[in-house]
């Protein structure tokens, strides 16, 4: 029966007997002719597919546009249009009343005489005025108070 | 091997050379940036110059108070109104913790007295009057003889200088 101990003998002879062969040559030109064949193809192999690749890349690269991201400058022309608008009205209201300051009657509500001068004050203070009001409010008489202004 | 040292320099420089055009063309691309925004905010200014000469129109500069408050007076007389300048003063500009300017102001108060019409009038003209301002007070009393006494005072923007 063959043993381990049989094959192991067995492999270890045959290993020696291969290192006793003797290599005789000092030279294998066939060998080496082909091996550096063979490097010189795999070096010129990927050397072509770097170059090919660099030259797509940077081809694609100079065909992209330069990427212009241009800030927005913010104008907000309504409002401005707007605020024109308004100071124009004023201005042309203003010049009305410069203008024809000595020929135009604004409506006046009679107002009440009264003996006893009753001071009716209306004041306000930290708020913008609204828009213009040409009509004077009207006054009423009151019996205990005299000539009232009311609130317009 | 010198050949692939020579081949392999190559591609070391070619590959510097693609990073420094990928550079210059980033900053060639702010710069067009920069360009485009110029020639918007030129066109703006060159477009908008009328707006803008209307509008610096509406504050008034520091030294038109005297002509301002002349033509209110001017006004006043030709209205039929008494009138009496109380009030005259520049409240300096302020910037605030967060760096925003409040613009200066100029600060007038008119007592004026006439009849109601009058008096009324002068204020419709007051408020209509072409510059940025806000009126903070207005009273208005009646004293005897028909006469009515009233009191304005209004805060008038001051241009930027």
């Amino acid at each position: 029966m063959i043993e381990t101990k049989d094959i192991t003998n067995m492999v270890s002879h045959i290993l020696k007997r291969d290192k006793g062969i003797a290599d005789t040559q000092m030279m294998h030109p066939t060998r080496e002719w082909f091996t550096g064949l063979g490097i010189t193809c795999v070096i010129v192999a990927l050397g072509s597919w770097l170059c090919f690749y660099l030259f797509t890349f940077y081809t694609n690269e100079m065909q992209k546009e330069v990427v212009v991201t241009e800030q927005a400058v913010p104008y907000q022309a309504a409002n401005i249009k707007n605020a024109l608008e308004l100071y124009a009205i004023k201005q042309q209201k203003y010049n009305e009343i410069i203008g024809k300051s000595d020929g135009v009657e604004i409506p006046v509500q009679p107002v009440a005489s009264s003996t006893i001068p009753t001071p009716i004050a209306t004041t306000t203070e930290g708020i913008d005025v609204p828009d213009l009001i040409i009509d004077p409010p009207p006054v009423v008489e009151d019996e205990e108070t005299g000539p009232v202004l009311l609130a317009p | 091997m010198l050949t692939a040292g020579v081949f392999i320099y190559g591609l070391y420089d070619v590959s510097k050379q693609g990073v420094q055009y990928a550079e210059s063309k980033k900053v060639i691309g702010e710069h067009a940036a920069k360009e485009a925004s110029y020639n918007t905010v030129q066109g703006l200014l060159v477009s908008t110059s009328d707006d803008r000469v209307k509008i610096d129109s509406l504050f008034i500069e520091e030294k038109e108070t005297i002509s301002f408050i002349s033509e209110i007076e001017k006004n006043a007389r030709a209205m039929k109104v008494m009138l009496e300048t109380n009030e005259l003063s520049i409240t300096p500009s302020v910037t605030d913790t967060n760096g925003v300017a409040s613009p200066a102001l100029l600060v007038v108060g008119f007592d004026f007295t006439g009849s109601q019409a009058d008096v009324w009038k002068y204020i419709t003209l007051l408020e209509n009057i072409p510059y940025h301002k806000k009126i903070t007070q207005l009273s208005l009393v009646k004293s005897d003889n028909s006469e009515w006494k009233a009191n304005v005072k209004m805060q008038l923007t001051l241009r930027y200088d």
